[in-house]
């Protein structure tokens, strides 16, 4: 995994998202916290990606892809 | 209670419980304290000090704790001593973007080793023959799965000013100095264009970071938490790449072209270079500052020699040409910064003492001073009799290039002057020069009217 930019826009989206999630629960931090936070999160949203990265080709076959058998049938 | 006795404890040593450095008999030490025990045990017996210094990304040191240990120390380490201390804010963008991804690989090894950085200041890194090193040894803890404690300091002192360089303009490196704790992200948010925001890293550790520390309430449950390595991992992968991505295109400034702009001939600089290479042959310095170096024209031959050469110039396009083109990939002893000499960089920190101004860290056994002095004069207005007194505090020979009041730069420099200013002329910058200096040699530069000299200071 390089970085996002492996996953570009979704990456971007998926941060952002967990980041309304998790927004009202964090109000009580202060900014010595700040550091921590942004840690945790972008740590756990980076793992998903790699998760995601991980697995893509098998997602993009399972769901995009055509099966020869369906061709055939056509 | 300072434990030494006999010692002198360096000024900008004292943030760290865990250890100082101190010089003793003109060597340089460091004195380990008892409470740093464990995690020292842990970098030298797991092996990661030795990786390090073996692949030049952490200064030697040699434990002299049987030989020469400080009262109440529980180690004594001989440092190699560094021939010139700089600082991040006189680093031009790639000085600064190395040190930055130096700081990564260590925290990196360190994470295979069971360490981890506790602190990230870029103060810690040193550029040495060409490359930069880490210098303080007493940098490593005990790596916890918890999150990086020298995060938002990495943010601060490496990622924000980088990209406010990247992204803005490369003059905004001179923000660490007003900033010698980093910048903060806040600030850094708020001066980077709206463009920054699709660089996902700056997005996330300038922008997001930035958001979080603005929060208010109790730290108490995210100083608790725990951040397992793989996350820590892609963190650091995350900011490598977000730091490789930030580019400085070299754009053209009022002096990165000089080269191609002078208003001598070939043969002339072909002379000058030669009375130069005769000068510092004769002069046989150890250290040599070039002021007003440009793109290290002059300087990176003298560097060739194996002469340690401080290249300084105001100008940061031009100090970055000389890094990138003359510096990176190879090791020469060659440093070029970003120094304007006619305001150089102050003594900074706390009680002025924690950051060494330029002339506490000279003097130079030599200084250049090749076509300065008549921008200094003219365009900065500072009197001879100035330039040369501040001279002879930062060096201990001089070679000046003075080019007189009917050279071409010399009069382009007037038609746009307004105002007055001082005196300007070979008898001026001679009498002023011999109230500091010994004229030892004068030569004029073939086919021009410049003078080439070389002083040494009076006794």
């Amino acid at each position: 995994m390089k970085g996002f930019r492996d996953c570009g826009f979704p990456g971007l989206l998926a941060l952002v998202c967990l980041f309304f999630f998790a927004e009202p629960s964090l109000a009580y931090l202060d900014g010595s916290a700040g550091a921590y936070l942004t840690q945790i999160l972008t740590g756990g949203v980076l793992v998903f990606l790699m998760a995601i990265n991980r697995f893509k080709g098998a997602i993009v076959e399972r769901f995009f892809k055509r099966r020869p058998g369906k061709e055939k049938q056509e | 209670m300072d434990p030494l006795t006999t010692a002198v404890r360096d000024s900008a040593s004292f943030k760290d419980p865990s250890g100082f450095v101190f010089s003793r008999d003109g060597e340089i030490f460091r004195y380990v304290a008892p409470i740093y025990r464990e995690h020292f045990e842990l970098a030298s017996g797991s092996g990661l000090q030795e990786h390090l210094i073996r692949s030049r990304l952490l200064i030697e040191h040699e434990d002299v704790t049987g030989i020469a240990n400080e009262p109440g120390a529980f180690k004594t380490l001989k440092l190699r001593r560094l021939p010139f201390v700089s600082y991040p804010y006189e680093w031009c963008f790639s000085e600064l973007k190395d040190a930055a991804l130096l700081t990564l690989q260590i925290q990196k090894i360190a994470m295979e080793y069971g360490a981890s950085l506790k602190d990230c200041s870029a103060f810690n890194v040193q550029f040495l023959n060409g490359k930069p090193i880490l210098i303080d040894t007493l940098s490593f803890e005990k790596y916890e799965e918890e999150p990086w404690v020298a995060y938002r300091q990495f943010c601060e002192q490496f990622l924000a000013p980088l990209a406010l360089m990247s992204y803005r303009d490369i003059r905004l490196g001179k923000l660490l100095e007003a900033n010698i704790e980093g910048i903060p992200v806040d600030l850094a948010a708020a001066l980077l264009p709206a463009r920054a925001a699709w660089n996902v890293g700056l997005f996330t550790h300038l922008r997001l970071h930035s958001y979080f520390q603005a929060r208010s309430g109790s730290a108490e449950g995210v100083t608790r938490a725990k951040l397992a390595r793989k996350n820590l991992m892609a963190i650091l992968d995350n900011l490598e790449s977000t730091i490789r991505s930030l580019k400085y295109e070299t754009k053209k400034s009022t002096w990165s072209d000089y080269k191609d702009e002078r208003s001598y001939g070939a043969s002339s600089l072909q002379h000058k270079k030669q009375v130069v290479d005769q000068l510092i042959g004769r002069l046989s310095p150890r250290m040599v500052w070039d002021i007003g170096a440009n793109t290290g024209e002059f300087a990176c031959p003298i560097a060739e020699k194996g002469i340690h050469t401080v290249a300084l110039d105001f100008d940061p396009v031009c100090v970055e040409i000389d890094y990138v083109s003359n510096v990176r990939n190879r090791a020469v002893p060659l440093l070029p910064l970003c120094v304007d000499i006619a305001s150089p960089s102050p003594s900074l920190g706390w009680a002025h003492r924690e950051r060494k101004s330029l002339a506490e860290r000279g003097p130079a056994d030599v200084a250049l001073a090749l076509a300065l002095i008549h921008h200094l004069a003219i365009t900065r207005n500072v009197p001879l009799l100035h330039i040369a007194e501040f001279f002879a505090k930062i060096a201990d020979a001089l070679i000046v290039e003075f080019v007189p009041p009917d050279d071409g730069q010399v009069k382009r420099l007037l038609s746009t002057k307004k105002g007055s200013w001082h005196e300007y002329g070979e008898p001026q910058f001679l009498e002023a020069f011999d109230r500091y200096f010994v004229l030892e040699r004068r030569e004029q530069i073939m086919e021009s009217g410049r003078l080439l000299t070389l002083f040494r200071k009076r006794k």
